[in-house]
């Protein structure tokens, strides 16, 4: 049987078909949510299957997942993404005891027990800051590309504070920087380690315990991870494909049945 | 004002439910708020409604709490007269957990700002009220039961108060928001100090428990931060009364009748007990009534013990309770009168009980689908909540100054936080709780404070707690999806 996880965050949308028997991914797809958390769902859907090369006639069963799981109108569960991000994590990094999420609108910091279950959790409040979006509007106000952040903190030669947690002060504060003739990457630098504090802060609420995993959007820059590493003195694990581990983990417990 | 105890339906709060709502212009708006008239007019017709059986409560004991409310609110408009009649009896607003049975046994009528807030927020207006106090430099930060009710003071939709009584008891902001207001509509502020000096009561886990018996006070007191210190705290604190009684009594003609104490007493001791009784029931499983159904009765603790109106309240909310759990047939079921909530696996329309949650601290009261969705749909019952627990030991009618003392001073939220961690352990084992939700109300210094050691203490039982930010007055910034993961993840993990 064929099971999938449908994730609808608030920026983009991830789906993952899995093999039940033999527990094996066959393929995924990640798209921008876009306007309709319902049509992206199924062509989130529609294309991993593509990918897969199985007929989306097939999937058996469907949990869906994420800010948008209530408008996935073929799901057979809905279930929230504290849990799925902690089953995928688990899943793919069965020592994993905290994960650390950064998506689009939030971050959480999820605590699992040995057996994998969820044991505590914390989401950031209604803010942007320590998010993605957060880092995405820094990165349209330095004119850089998103993706490009994390490569070039790492050139970064000084360490700049900025202190303002607020996204739309912070905003004035790169400007102002920017003005001041500062480089772009000491900047980005502090936009990471701003992120970090922030995240770290809710890791240390739920009480941070090793090992680490690190899942969303947000997990694919370099410089956060390593602001993090350094923040909380320890070594954080990545998938490789960390945007797709709340659909994976959703697949998973679709394939529970 | 509406109705205060109307049970949340809608899906979102907020400023533009209320402008939707309220298409009437604002002059007649406000003109009809508040006139006597209304309140007397909408009390008729949710008796009407509830002897017809058409009441849209699923519950007669809360129609007659809303019945209550609108009688006690059209009184303080009628400053004192309902619709014109009798004898004019001054209005005293009463912060929270300032003595309601020592003005009723004056003759005098009590408003709660706090409650009126509530109600404001169930109706959706709270949005439209909070702005008001915003631009008369109310900061954001305070809670949004006193910005709400100062918005709707200043703005001439509250009854004119004659005198205004708070205590320093549990809430830090009430004392000065009530100076604040005295000064502002030229009433008279009175102050009951509390002392930071707690003892006694069935609010304290070391003696008692809230099935009822009265608990060993004394014993308490030897215990509880040094009994000297004690005794002399419950003395300051019922010569405060007295002199209060009598204060207002001079100010306003009243005589202090020590039977007519003695009466308000005797009333409220009646509706602990059956408060108690409801308690004892809500242990049973399933839990035969939902949180979102019996909640809103903290309005009748905050307003109206000491009344004989409250005892018939709680008496009728025990007897259907009762009924409810013998699966009487007369028992009325269900979410706000439609349909059946399951008692057993299935029976109903909604989910079986799965889960069993203890709720702290208030709840949010604009209209939300909050409860609807996690009693009714997913079967998670907030079996018991924070301020439903009798906290204190029956009164003596013959030393009401003294036991009412004594009342204030073993309220488990006052003094030091163990106590309150007590009283949470205590419901855990008591109502068969299996996780704890603590509704961090915005701006509540004294709810929040203590949360991490509530967390730290819940955990070493293996009791998982959710600590859920919000405001249960302001839903301005409230979002349903964002409240919902978090309940919903919670439940998943349970
Ligand atoms: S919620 Fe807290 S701050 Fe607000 S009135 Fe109640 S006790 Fe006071």
């Amino acid at each position: 049987m064929i099971a999938a996880g449908v994730d609808i965050g608030s920026l983009s949308a991830k789906a993952v078909l899995l093999n039940v028997d033999r527990g094996q991914i066959l393929g995924y797809s990640i798209m921008p949510t876009g306007a309709s958390s319902r049509d992206v769902a199924e062509r989130v859907l529609a294309e991993a299957a593509r990918r897969a090369g199985v007929d989306v006639g097939k999937v058996g069963r469907v949990v869906a997942t994420g800010y948008g799981r209530i408008a996935v109108p073929f799901a057979d569960r809905k279930v929230t993404e504290i849990t799925c991000h902690a089953r995928g994590a688990y899943h793919l990094f069965p020592r994993t005891r905290t994960v650390i999420d950064i998506g689009g609108q939030d971050s959480k910091v999820i605590r699992i027990g040995k057996d994998g279950r969820v044991v505590d959790f914390v989401m950031n409040d209604k803010c942007a800051a320590g998010t993605g979006r957060f880092l995405e509007v820094m990165a349209r106000a330095l004119e850089v590309n998103l993706e490009d952040m994390g490569r070039l903190s790492g050139l970064a030669r000084e360490r700049l504070a900025i202190s303002s947690m607020c996204t739309v002060f912070a905003e004035s504060e790169v400007i102002s920087l920017i003005a001041e003739g500062r480089p772009k990457e000491d900047i980005i630098r502090g936009l990471h380690d701003a992120v970090s504090e922030r995240v770290a802060g809710m890791a240390e609420r739920v009480g941070l315990e090793d090992s680490i995993t690190m899942t969303g959007g947000v997990a694919k820059n370099d410089g956060v991870v390593r602001s993090l590493e350094e923040r909380l003195g320890v070594k954080i694990s990545r998938p490789e494909e960390p945007q797709i581990v709340g659909a994976l983990g959703a697949a998973l417990i679709a394939a529970d049945g | 004002m509406g109705e205060p105890m109307a049970e949340p339906g809608g899906k979102r709060g907020g400023r533009r439910k209320c402008e939707e709502r309220w298409k009437l212009p604002e002059r007649a708006f406000r003109r009809a708020a508040t006139s006597a008239l209304t309140y007397e007019v909408m009390r008729w017709g949710l008796a009407l409604r509830r002897v017809f059986g058409l009441s849209r409560h699923s519950l007669e004991a809360a129609s007659l709490l809303a019945e209550f409310g609108l009688g006690q609110v059209g009184m303080a408009f009628g400053r004192g007269r309902v619709s014109g009649l009798g004898r004019r009896r001054p209005v005293i607003w009463t912060s929270a957990f300032a003595p309601t049975e020592l003005l009723y046994a004056l003759d005098l009528v009590p408003f709660s700002p706090e409650i009126a807030s509530a109600a404001i927020a169930s109706i959706g207006l709270s949005g439209k009220m909070l702005n008001i106090a915003e631009d008369h430099w109310y900061a954001r930060d305070s809670c949004s039961f006193h910005r709400c009710a100062a918005g709707a003071a200043l703005e001439g939709y509250l009854p004119r108060p004659d005198a205004l009584v708070a205590a320093s008891h549990l809430c830090d902001g009430a004392p000065k928001l009530f100076g604040n207001l005295a000064r502002a509509l030229g009433a008279e502020f009175y102050l009951i100090d509390t002392p930071w000096v707690t003892g006694g009561g069935a609010g304290d886990a070391r003696d008692t428990r809230d099935a009822g018996h009265a608990g060993d006070a004394e014993g308490a007191e030897d215990t509880e931060d040094g009994g000297g210190a004690f005794r002399d705290a419950l003395e300051y604190y019922a010569r405060q009364l007295e002199a209060l009684a009598y204060a207002l009594a001079h100010r306003f003609n009243r005589r202090v009748d020590m039977s007519r104490f003695a009466r308000a007493i005797e009333f409220s001791n009646e509706a602990r007990h059956y408060a108690i009784e409801v308690n004892k029931l809500k242990k049973r499983k399933p839990c035969p009534v939902l949180g979102a159904e019996v909640l809103g009765f903290v309005a009748a603790l905050f307003w109206g013990f000491g009344t004989r109106d409250v005892v018939r309240i709680y008496k009728r909310l025990y007897e259907e309770v009762l009924a409810r759990a013998e699966g009487r047939a007369e028992a009325r079921q269900g979410w706000a009168g439609k349909g059946r909530i399951a008692q057993g696996d299935g029976d109903g329309e909604g989910a079986p009980e799965r889960h069993r949650l203890l709720w702290m601290h208030l709840k949010p009261f604009y209209p939300n689908g909050l409860w609807r969705k996690m009693e009714v749909e997913l079967g998670a019952r907030i079996v018991f909540d924070e301020f439903s627990r009798i906290y204190w030991d029956e009164m003596d009618p013959e030393r009401p100054f003294e036991s009412l003392a004594r009342k204030a001073l073993s309220h488990f939220g006052y003094g030091r936080i163990e106590r309150r961690i007590d009283a949470a352990l205590q419901a855990v084992d008591e109502y068969s709780i299996d996780g704890v939700i603590h509704f961090s109300h915005w701006g509540c210094r004294q709810a929040t404070g203590g949360v991490w050691a509530i967390k730290e203490a819940l955990k070493a039982r293996g009791i998982p707690m959710l600590v859920l930010d919000g405001d249960c007055v302001d839903g301005r910034n409230y979002s349903e999806g964002q409240v919902m993961t978090r309940i919903e993840g919670f439940l998943e993990m349970l």
